[in-house]
C-alpha cells in the first residue's frame, strides 16, 4: 500500500483527546474525611474495566480511519508522476501545467534548454511500473511506451514555422535581431509601421533600428498572420540624486522601454537601482564605480553600454534553437521498459472515509448520558 | 490569600457590641436572667431602622435601639479540629474555621470573657480585649490540618461558667473525642458548629477512588447511581447530629464556600444560624 498524502498520518499523533478520555475513564482520586458514607456504593475492582464505554472504541476507530483516509492510500498502484518541461519556451507560453498530481518533477529552467532526450533521461529514473505524464511543448519521441502519457497538445499552435530568437541593442542605437524560419517559410519582422525585408527559411541576423519606439517585434507571414512576438521587459532606472538628465537620456537610448528617474535622498539609496519587471535586480558591477557627475562627458556616457550589454545577456540570454524549434532532436524511447502498471480504479480513500463516518455515528449514538448532580445538603 | 481581609473585619464590626473597636464604649451587662434577651441603648451611626425600639424611644426622648444580649464574662474554650479531614481537597474549610474562631474569640474578649483556644497540639490563653491581636497571630500561624484529632489539654481546672464551642467537620469520631476527655467536662454551655464543604454534599456522580485522608484507606465506588450514597449520607449526618445532641451539644451546621470570596459570608451565615 502506498500513500499519496502520507503527511495526513501525522494526525494520528493528535491522540491527546482520546488519551485524556482514557485517563478520565479511570476513577478519579477523591480525598474525603471518612469512608463510612461510601460503603454502600463500593464496587469491585474488576468492574472498573467495564467503565470504559464502547463509544470510546468506536470513536477511536473513527478517528484512526479518518486519518488513514486523509492520507489517500492506494493498494499496490502508485500515483502518476507529472514531469513538467520548465524551460523558457514553456514558461513564455503562459500555459499552466495540469493539476491534481501528488508528485511533480520540473526539468530545465529559464536558461537551460530542454529537449526530448532530457525528458527521456528523467523518465529513466522513474520506478518501473509507475504511470508518468509528461507535459512539454516538444513533440513525442518515437517508440514511447504505453505507461508514458506525452501531453504536448496544449502547445499545438506553437509550431508555426518561425521564431524570433533574440533581439539585442547595439551601442549605436540599432538592434540586432536573430531569427529562424522553417524551410520553405517566408516571413517579415515588423515593429510598428516598420517592416523588414522578406526573410526566407533558415536562420539569420537582421539589423533593425527601432529607435525610441516601444520595442515589440513581430514575425508575420505574408497574409499578416503572426508567427511570433518578442518584447522587451520593462525596466526602471533609479539614478543617484547627484546624476542628471543626461544620464537618463543615455540609459533610455540603451533601452527603449526604460523609464528613468533621479532618486530622492530620503527614500532611495545613493547607489543606482534597476527594477526589472517590477522587481529589484542586482546591478552591473562596473556601474557601481561610476562617477555620476551632473554634466557627464561623451566618454563617460559610453561607459554605460558595455556593462549593460553583458549584464543583459546574462539576464536575458538568447532563446536556444532547441527551445525555439521543438522537435529538432528527435529521440527514440525504445530503451524504456514496455510494461506499465494497470490503472488503479479502487476508491480506497472513499471507502475508508465512509467506514470512519459509520464508526463515528455508532460511537456518538453510544455515548453515555450525563446525569444531573444531586444535592444532599438538605439531608440534614 | 489574605486570611482576614478588610471585608471580614467590616462584617465582624456589624455583629460586635462595640460599633468601633477603638472606641471606649461600655458594654451593657445583662441582668441575672438565665435566658438571653435584649438590651436597650442609644442610637449610634450604623444602626438600622429595624433595631429601633419605638416605645423606648417615646419614653426617653431619644432614639433607642435594641440589641441582643450576649453572655459576658466567664471563660470560653474554643476547640478547633485540626485533623486532616478538615481540609481533604482544599483549604476552604480550614480558612473558614480560622475566621470563625477569630470572630468568636474577639466577641468573647470584648464581652469580658477569658479565652482558651485549643487547636490540635497548639494552645493559647488570653484575657482582655487588649490581647485580641495575639489571637489573630495565633490563628495565622497555625499549621495546616494534618493527622488525626488530638488536643493538648492544659492542666488548669475549668472555671465555673466555662463555655465550650467546638469548630469541627462532619467526619466526627466519637471515640477520639471521648478518649481525650474533653466531653466529660462540666460546661455551662456546649456548642458544636459543623463546617461542611459543598463537594461533601455533592460528590461527582461517576466512578471514584475515595481515600480517607486520615487513615489512607482507599475505596472504589461508583456514584453514578445516586440512591445508595444519598441514603447513606443522610444517615451518616443524622447519626452525627444525634450523637452530639446526646452529648449535650447545641448542634449547628455551616457551609464553607470558596475562601477567597467568603470572608464576610461565613460570618453572615454564622450570625443567621446563631453561631455568633
Amino acid at each position: 500500500m502506498s500513500f499519496e498524502s502520507p503527511w495526513a498520518l501525522a494526525g494520528l499523533l493528535l491522540f491527546w483527546p482520546f488519551w485524556r478520555w482514557l485517563k478520565q475513564q479511570q476513577p478519579q482520586l477523591w480525598p474525603v474525611g471518612g469512608l463510612q458514607p461510601f460503603q454502600a456504593s463500593k464496587v469491585q475492582a474488576a468492574r472498573q474495566k467495564a467503565l470504559r464505554p464502547p463509544a470510546f472504541w468506536w470513536l477511536l476507530a473513527a478517528y484512526g480511519l479518518a486519518c488513514l483516509s486523509l492520507s489517500q492510500p492506494r493498494l499496490g498502484h502508485p500515483s502518476p508522476l507529472l514531469v513538467v518541461d520548465h524551460s523558457r519556451s514553456v514558461q513564455e507560453s503562459g500555459l499552466e501545467p495540469p493539476r491534481g498530481f501528488a508528485e511533480v518533477r520540473l526539468i530545465g529552467d529559464w536558461q537551460q534548454a530542454v529537449g526530448q532526450k532530457a525528458l527521456l533521461a528523467a523518465l529513466e529514473e522513474v520506478s518501473p511500473g509507475r504511470p508518468v505524464v509528461v507535459w512539454t511543448d516538444q513533440p513525442p519521441p518515437t517508440h514511447l511506451p504505453a505507461w508514458v502519457e506525452w501531453r504536448n497538445q496544449d502547445f499545438a499552435g506553437s509550431d508555426v514555422g518561425g521564431r524570433i530568437l533574440d533581439a539585442l541593442p547595439r551601442e549605436d542605437g540599432r538592434w540586432v535581431v536573430s531569427w529562424m524560419l522553417a524551410p520553405g517559410q517566408q516571413a517579415r519582422i515588423r515593429q510598428g509601421d516598420w517592416q523588414s525585408v522578406m526573410l526566407q527559411g533558415g536562420a539569420g541576423l537582421l539589423e533593425v533600428e527601432v529607435g525610441k519606439l516601444p520595442a515589440v517585434l513581430e514575425m508575420i507571414q505574408n497574409e499578416g498572420a503572426r508567427m511570433d512576438q518578442w518584447s522587451l521587459p520593462s525596466v526602471e532606472f533609479v539614478l543617484p540624486p547627484q546624476a542628471s538628465s543626461a544620464w537618463c537620456a543615455a540609459l533610455q537610448a540603451l533601452w527603449p522601454t526604460a523609464s528613468c528617474r533621479l532618486g530622492q535622498q530620503a527614500q532611495d539609496a545613493e547607489v543606482l537601482q534597476i527594477w526589472w519587471n517590477g522587481k529589484a535586480v542586482p546591478l552591473p558591477q562596473e556601474w557601481l564605480s561610476l562617477n555620476w557627475v551632473p554634466a557627464p562627458s561623451e566618454e563617460q556616457l559610453q561607459t554605460l553600454f558595455a556593462p549593460w550589454h553583458a549584464w543583459f545577456r546574462a539576464k536575458y540570454p538568447p532563446l536556444p534553437p532547441q527551445e525555439a524549434w521543438p522537435g529538432q532532436d528527435q529521440a527514440d524511447a525504445s530503451f524504456l521498459p514496455r510494461q506499465g502498471a494497470p490503472p488503479n480504479t479502487l476508491p480506497l480513500a472513499r471507502i475508508i472515509w465512509a467506514l470512519s463516518l459509520i464508526c463515528a455515528g455508532v460511537g456518538w449514538w453510544l455515548l453515555p448520558q450525563r446525569q444531573k448532580n444531586h444535592d444532599y445538603s438538605s439531608a440534614v | 490569600m489574605n486570611l482576614f481581609p478588610a471585608e471580614f473585619f467590616a462584617e465582624l464590626a456589624r455583629h460586635s457590641v462595640r460599633r468601633s473597636h477603638d472606641e471606649g464604649w461600655q458594654v451593657c451587662r445583662h441582668p441575672e436572667f438565665t435566658t438571653l434577651g435584649y438590651e436597650l441603648r442609644a442610637w449610634q451611626r450604623g444602626d438600622t431602622r429595624r433595631q429601633v425600639n419605638w416605645r423606648a424611644t417615646a419614653r426617653s426622648r431619644q432614639v433607642m435601639v435594641r440589641q441582643p444580649e450576649r453572655e459576658v464574662g466567664g471563660q470560653l474554650w474554643l476547640l478547633l479540629d485540626r485533623s486532616a479531614s478538615l481540609a481533604p481537597q482544599n483549604l476552604d474549610r480550614d480558612i473558614a474555621q480560622r475566621r470563625l474562631a477569630l470572630a468568636l474569640a474577639w466577641l468573647a474578649l470584648e464581652q469580658g470573657a477569658s479565652l482558651q483556644i485549643l487547636a490540635g497540639e497548639q494552645c493559647l490563653q488570653v484575657e482582655g480585649w487588649s490581647q485580641r491581636d495575639a489571637v489573630r497571630l495565633f490563628l495565622q500561624q497555625l499549621p495546616l490540618p494534618a493527622g488525626r484529632v488530638a488536643f493538648a489539654l492544659p492542666s488548669t481546672p475549668l472555671r465555673a461558667g466555662t463555655r465550650l464551642h467546638v469548630l469541627s467537620d462532619p467526619w466526627f469520631c466519637e471515640e477520639t473525642w471521648r478518649r481525650d476527655g474533653l466531653l466529660a467536662g462540666r460546661w455551662t454551655q456546649r456548642l458544636w458548629t459543623c463546617l461542611c464543604l459543598p463537594q461533601e454534599h455533592r460528590p461527582p456522580q461517576e466512578p471514584l477512588l475515595v481515600q480517607d485522608v486520615e487513615t489512607g484507606q482507599k475505596l472504589n465506588v461508583d456514584l453514578s447511581d445516586t440512591s445508595d450514597f444519598a441514603r447513606d449520607w443522610q444517615q451518616f449526618r443524622k447519626a452525627h447530629v444525634l450523637a452530639m445532641q446526646q452529648l449535650g451539644f447545641h448542634y449547628q451546621s455551616l457551609d464553607c464556600l470558596a475562601a477567597a470570596k467568603d470572608a464576610a459570608g461565613i460570618l453572615q451565615r454564622a450570625a443567621f444560624h446563631h453561631v455568633l
